[in-house]
């Protein structure tokens, strides 16, 4: 369980896609998400500013899978 | 009979009887605005009412031909009666809570209930807070309704603000979807430093504090919040651009973590719950 901060987030998908871990893109990226408190913590306690860090496909990842926004949200 | 209906039938025979309860569970999250196909009706019973339950129900000739108590998973909180049989077949079960683990106690759930017509008469329901209190369990269906039923209590603390009923720093420190705090950006809720502030040392839920807090960086948090914000998040919290991309992704990881608590404390109180019988 867990990953690095460097691993690439697409392939982690894949790999949970392709293990059979997961049946759905979306079913694995919310196991990716249950797991990613350590690389979570990598990141924040790292030198990416806050705007790299919200370019960061992890954090971008939460706010796709997080509370719905409003149809005229700007992001 | 639609199944609303038959919940005002229910709740005018258990009011013969001198029940006093509120609606919670399925009819309540139908109540408050979400859809849900349900067949039971699960009440929270003033303890008052507790011990004489069965006596009160047979008293009521809408249910004493038939009604069975069944075996209940917390005894002494909780019991079910099945109550009569639907056209489907399918069983039809009144269940009462006497405590809910995850509520206070029944006085505190009534002041804060709410009363609406529902099918063809009045009825009394949990109010939308504790509705949202009772779902943090460890069913992910459960999960899925609060995240709708926030959008909804986000909507109406908005609303209820902007006529005057509540003050605004009541409202912001409930804040938890995403589509209530663009409703309140747009608003220009948090323009005053002084209300988040008030607001946030109110607020003792981790996902309103995080909406919260790059609108005031330097403001201190309740001392009874529910869960820690992890330190190394609080402090990008304090440097984020208020809306921006990487205060959404704090939001949503302080979310999960939360998420996870609760699911977890739910988990742990059913099996001392279980270990206990």
């Amino acid at each position: 369980m867990g990953f690095r901060a460097d691993q690439n987030i697409d392939e982690l998908i894949e790999e949970k896609l392709l293990s059979g871990a997961a049946d759905t893109v979306a079913d694995a990226e919310e196991q990716l998400l249950n797991e990613s408190w350590d690389a979570v913590l990598e990141l924040v306690g790292g030198p990416l500013t806050n705007q790299e860090l919200g370019n960061h496909p992890l954090f971008r990842l939460f706010r796709v899978r997080g509370s719905r926004p409003r149809e005229d949200d700007a992001l | 009979m639609n199944p609303d209906d038959r919940l005002g039938e229910i709740i005018t025979a258990l009011e013969s009887a001198g029940v006093d309860c509120l609606v919670v569970g399925g009819h309540a999250v139908r109540f408050h605005g979400l859809w849900r196909n349900t067949d039971d009706f699960d009440l929270h019973v003033s303890p008052a009412c507790w011990d004489d339950l069965p006596e009160r129900l047979a008293q009521c000739g809408a249910f004493s031909a038939v009604l069975v108590e069944g075996p209940s998973w917390r005894r002494g909180v909780f019991r079910r009666f099945r109550i009569g049989t639907l056209s489907t077949g399918t069983e039809e079960w009144l269940e009462f809570w006497r405590t809910n683990h995850l509520l206070g106690p029944f006085d505190q759930l009534k002041s804060r209930s709410i009363q609406g017509r529902y099918g063809s008469r009045n009825i009394r329901f949990l109010g939308i807070g504790d509705l949202i209190r009772s779902k943090e369990t460890e069913r992910d269906q459960d999960w899925q309704d609060v995240s709708r039923l926030e959008e909804f209590q986000d909507a109406r603390m908005l609303a209820k603000s902007n006529q005057g009923l509540i003050p605004l720093a009541v409202a912001l420190a409930s804040c938890r979807s995403r589509a209530g705090f663009t409703s309140y950006l747009q608003a220009n809720a948090f323009s005053n430093p002084n209300l988040v502030t008030e607001a946030l040392s109110a607020s003792t839920n981790p996902i309103a504090q995080s909406y919260l807090l790059p609108f005031c960086p330097g403001a201190t948090l309740a001392a009874d919040s529910v869960m820690a914000i992890e330190p190394m998040l609080l402090t990008r919290l304090r440097s984020e651009i208020p809306g921006g991309r990487m205060h959404h992704s704090i939001v949503e990881i302080v979310r999960r973590r939360y998420i996870e608590l609760r699911r977890e404390q739910d988990r742990q109180d059913k099996q001392a719950s279980l270990k206990a019988q």
